[in-house]
């Protein structure tokens, strides 16, 4: 009896990831619908409808990014209910006053507000003003409509296209791991984090903020984040280049947040040229040549790559 | 090659599926197996329609037995054939791995696709026998039995090649480092 050998997809090792990355390789729904096409206009006849759950990797992160916000949002109205009846028994209790009696409703409000703020740390505070009139789970319906359509599997693009055909199956379970794998790769505090927690995403200290925490206010930070959020993918590049004089800093920032929002860019070009220019002038030169050469890679027929030679003073 | 013939024959053939459920359940995964059997990506799109062409054509002979390694099958004889004709040489970006000061984000995709890649490339190095008992076992994860189907040959020597894929790509990995 011959038995078989352990995959070696299931190795801890570079092998065991080259296998992973080959069986992600899977043609995107759009590539199977160009190809029955294909097959219909050459005479064989067949209906071909993505199924939901092929495209499984981008709805599953769109559903799955609202729904810490959901739990905590559940949480909130937990507490809110159990504080507006713990007041609501202790005006009751003292009986004193009958205002008291009224403005116990005003409580789970306050309560509720105050758990979601971390959760919508990037909303606007009029939204959250407003909708601290009503019940904390309204705001769980709220937050979904409030995240860009960020799809997990556009995020791992890696120069804003050229991995379409390689896009993940929920039947793939290396796919699933992918997924979590790059969240893990990508380093807290980075640039790439802000949009994430942008778009309705409860960041990672939201936990520890409980529900019954104080609610941070919005910060200029998670303003401005949410000003940028709301910029189009031009907006944030125009305003990158006309800061890469002056802050070049704050120009490689933009053009982050920009890849963040925007993976599969039509501008991405565009964005990595100023990005490596930012980081000439950041002095990182070393990040600026890899850049670089993942540029040439993707676009070796760019009109930025000459200029690109001599912005890195390439021979 | 026939695979239909075996002798899995005795069990209860499954129904016969249309053309359009087999493009739709089988289509992803024989993409992805020409791509490991050497066919470039330029050319994937294709070859698998050559492939469902001779699905289309083939199905109404097909007798419900062992639809995926029969599938498999003529995958391999067409990116066989794709080979022959076809020279292609797989460019290898391996000395490319970028800074790991680099945004994670962008440059784990790319690590992704260049860690495939190489594994591509050392398997252009394998004759083609070793490489279908490589690439259905490891990378279709087809159970031993159902490489042995498509191949069509006995088991062991279905194991033989994999076990000689699998040492010679465990070499070259070693051997040559990124």
């Amino acid at each position: 009896m011959i038995k078989e050998p352990k995959r070696m997809r299931e190795e801890p090792s570079v092998l065991g990831e080259s296998v992973a990355a080959v069986r992600e390789r899977v043609p995107s729904d759009a590539r199977l619908v160009e190809l029955a096409a294909r097959l219909n206009a050459a005479g064989a006849p067949l209906e071909f409808r993505p199924v939901p759950r092929q495209s499984a990797p981008a709805e599953t992160a769109v559903v799955e990014r609202p729904a810490p916000a959901r739990s905590f949002a559940g949480k909130a109205t937990i507490f809110g209910l159990v504080a507006l009846g713990g007041l609501g028994l202790l005006a009751w209790l003292l009986a004193r006053r009958p205002a008291h009696a009224g403005r116990a409703p005003e409580a789970p409000p306050v309560a509720a507000t105050s758990a979601r703020q971390p959760l919508e740390n990037t909303t606007q505070p009029e939204s959250s003003a407003v909708a601290g009139g009503v019940p904390s789970n309204s705001a769980a319906a709220v937050a979904p409509v409030e995240s860009p359509p960020a799809p997990a599997s556009v995020e791992a693009a890696p120069l804003g296209s050229g991995t379409e055909p390689y896009a993940r199956s929920e039947a793939e379970p290396g796919a699933v791991a992918s997924v979590g794998k790059e969240e893990s790769l990508t380093e807290p505090g980075s640039p790439a984090r802000a949009p994430r927690q942008a778009d309705g995403r409860p960041p990672r200290r939201a936990p520890s903020g409980s529900v019954n925490a104080a609610a941070p206010e919005p910060t200029p930070a998670s303003a401005l984040a949410e000003n940028n959020a709301t910029k189009s993918e031009l907006e944030l590049l125009k305003e990158a280049r006309s800061a890469l004089a002056a802050d070049p800093a704050q120009a490689f920032a933009l053009t982050e947040r920009c890849r963040a929002q925007y993976p599969s860019g039509e501008l991405a070009q565009e964005r990595e040229y100023i990005a490596i220019s930012a980081l000439v002038r950041l002095g990182r030169s070393s990040e600026a040549a890899s850049r670089a050469t993942l540029f040439r890679m993707h676009y070796p027929a760019s009109a930025y790559v000459p200029r690109l030679s001599r912005l890195l003073g390439d021979p | 090659m026939e695979v239909n013939a075996g002798p899995a024959r005795v069990m209860e053939p499954a129904p016969l599926p249309s053309f359009s459920e087999v493009f739709r359940d089988h289509a992803r995964y024989l993409w992805r197996a020409l791509l490991g059997l050497g066919v470039r990506p330029a050319d994937v799109d294709d070859v698998c329609q050559e492939v469902f062409l001779i699905v289309h054509r083939r199905l109404p002979e097909f007798d419900g037995h062992a639809l995926r390694s029969w599938l498999y099958a003529i995958c391999l004889r067409v990116a066989s054939e794709y080979r022959r004709s076809a020279r292609v040489r797989r460019e290898v970006a391996v000395d490319q791995v970028p800074d790991s000061q680099a945004p994670a984000a962008q440059y784990d995709a790319v690590l992704n696709r260049q860690l495939g890649d190489r594994l591509l490339a050392v398997l252009d190095r394998l004759d083609d026998d070793k490489r279908a008992a490589f690439v259905l076992y490891e990378i279709e994860e087809l159970a031993l039995k159902e490489v042995a189907e498509v191949l069509g040959c006995p088991l062991q020597t279905a194991y033989s090649r994999l076990t000689a894929a699998r040492t010679f790509v465990r070499d070259e990995f070693e051997r040559r480092p990124p």
